[in-house]
């Protein structure tokens, strides 16, 4: 190649190292990005393999896990969404509740649905009241986070906004 | 001084890149030079005085000795080569003549005299042992003159005795390139002369001005060479670069198709860790949001209102409100602080106006508090 090279015109040469140069400041930049985005796929490809692999090893104790935790549950005292959703219907109803059902987290056997209820211009005694109630239906009914706040136009209610979960037993899956 | 011999000329030998001048076409003389001064301008006005035609109209070069005190200037009238055998010195690496052996300048050699049989050529060299440098250079074809006579005139030009030592060599002279060195050597070793880039400048006879030129020609093909070997090696390594990610995205995504096989399993692992560990929070702690709220109920001053309840995870109250002085919130923080049940009180937010006092408390309560009692 130097004999190439060396073989042409100045002319030539300096006309053959312009291109080239070209060449070369447009490919390097180019190679050099993709390389960057390369690394990136690869970077994240190795957090979500071993993220996976951690799963994976982990899998005999986590279900030994959740079947202990099952048994010291009673499928029958469960309720799903539906039931849920008319079992705090029921425990409102004195109230002026608005109920909305939100999320669920599953796994094989469970399921934990999210019920979020809003109580407005309630008494405190009725509160109190539903939430004896609720709390009589623990561990399968229960309260997530609620929040309580004064009614400002009339003194002496409040509002209330409850996220409550209900446990689900789910059937085996086949 | 030795002058340049009148018998038939012989033409320049090429070995290599070098090309050798007959050496019987020069001739030579060691001038001293200041050693501060520029060594070329020296040379060549020592040159115009001992020499008998301008320097124009000349070959010449030179050697300088380690010290740069003394230089052997050798010198030919360019009508003695003719055109034809210049035309091959153009692509020539250096023209030298064919004593540039003898010119290694590297110690002081003893007095006496070295003579050169190479073929029909006899090279006498004369050493008067104070200078690296010959004292005198004969060069003379045999037919021309006899070996004797010539060795005789070698020590009558270096003022030897009659006596003095005469070492005889006849290998021929090797040429190599060493780094950036061209070394000339003698077959038999020992007699060894190396020219550097610049050495090698001073010593090739050919026109200076054209030298000066073809080195700098030279220079620039070597940097546009150069220049463009780099942006070879840049394409090749784009090249390079290009196919190793083909390649690494091929495995890539080889490796993420088994990872998307086994995603759902992972998926179900991880969400049956999420519910197992949440209905172990569940069967085991609760959320007592009026709970709590009573505890702290009963530390409430009379002028002290809790405007809004926010439950932060199990054990935590978000609480805003306002009081009627700033005493009272003082004295529910102290009172609060000592429940037995309350891990700490931080306040936020405290605020002063119009002799009412706004307040935003964050409130943990110990893990499993209630259990142990309660706390009131």
């Amino acid at each position: 190649m130097k004999k190439f090279f060396q073989n042409r015109s100045l002319r030539e040469r300096l006309l053959i190292l312009v291109f080239a140069l070209i060449g070369l400041s447009w490919w390097a930049p180019v190679a050099l990005r993709r390389l960057g985005v390369f690394r990136h796929e690869f970077s994240n490809y190795r957090t979500d393999h071993e993220t996976q692999q951690l799963w994976l090893s982990h899998r005999t104790e986590i279900e030994t896990h959740a079947a202990t935790v099952a048994r010291t549950l009673e499928p029958a005292k469960m309720l799903d969404a539906s039931q849920a959703f008319a079992e705090l219907s029921r425990m409102t109803s004195g109230l002026t509740p608005e109920i909305v059902s939100g999320k669920t987290l599953q796994s094989d056997q469970f399921a934990l649905n999210n019920i979020q209820i809003t109580i407005r211009r309630a008494d405190i005694k009725s509160l109190v009241d539903f939430y004896k109630e609720l709390s009589a239906r623990a561990p399968y009914l229960g309260i997530e986070q609620c929040v309580l706040s004064a009614d400002r136009a009339s003194p002496g209610l409040i509002n209330a906004v409850f996220h409550v979960y209900s446990i689900e037993s789910l059937p085996p899956s086949k | 001084m030795t002058q340049a011999n009148t018998t038939v000329p012989t033409s320049s030998k090429r070995s290599g890149g070098v090309v050798f001048a007959p050496g019987e076409k020069f001739f030579t003389r060691r001038v001293s030079l200041a050693p501060d001064g520029d060594v070329s301008a020296q040379v060549e006005l020592a040159l115009e005085g001992f020499s008998p035609f301008p320097a124009s109209q000349l070959y010449y070069g030179f050697r300088t000795n380690p010290t740069r005190t003394e230089a052997l200037v050798f010198a030919a009238f360019r009508k003695n080569f003719p055109p034809e055998e210049t035309a091959t010195w153009v692509d020539a690496t250096a023209v030298l003549p064919t004593f540039s052996v003898w010119l290694g300048a590297n110690s002081v050699q003893p007095a006496g005299v070295s003579l050169r049989e190479n073929g029909d050529e006899l090279e006498a060299i004369s050493w008067d042992g104070r200078s690296e440098l010959p004292a005198a250079v004969l060069v003379r074809t045999q037919e021309a003159t006899g070996r004797d006579a010539l060795v005789t005139e070698a020590r009558q030009k270096a003022e030897l005795r009659a006596d003095a030592t005469l070492k005889t060599f006849r290998p021929a002279v090797e040429i190599a390139r060493e780094k950036q060195e061209l070394v000339l050597r003698l077959g038999s070793g020992g007699i060894e002369a190396r020219f550097d880039e610049v050495g090698l400048g001073h010593a090739d006879i050919r026109d200076k001005e054209l030298l000066k030129e073809r080195r700098l020609t030279s220079r620039r093909d070597t940097l546009l060479w150069r220049g463009f070997a780099a942006v070879m090696i840049g394409l090749a390594a784009c090249v390079v670069l290009e196919l190793g990610l083909l390649a690494g995205h091929f495995w890539l995504s080889g490796r993420k198709a088994e990872l998307d096989a086994q995603a759902p399993l992972a998926k179900k692992i991880e969400q049956t860790q999420s519910v197992a560990k949440r209905l172990d929070e569940i069967s085991t702690q609760r959320l007592l949001p009026f709970e709590m709220i009573d505890v702290l109920n009963d530390k409430r001053p009379a002028g002290m209102e809790f405007n809004s309840v926010t439950t932060n995870g199990l054990w935590q109250l978000d609480i805003r409100g306002q009081a009627n002085s700033a005493d009272d919130t003082s004295t529910f923080e102290a009172d609060a602080r000592k429940i037995p049940g309350v891990e700490k009180l931080e306040v936020m937010e405290k605020n002063s106006r119009d002799r009412m006092t706004v307040f935003h408390y964050e409130i943990t309560f110990k893990p499993g508090w209630f259990q142990a009692g309660g706390g009131k």
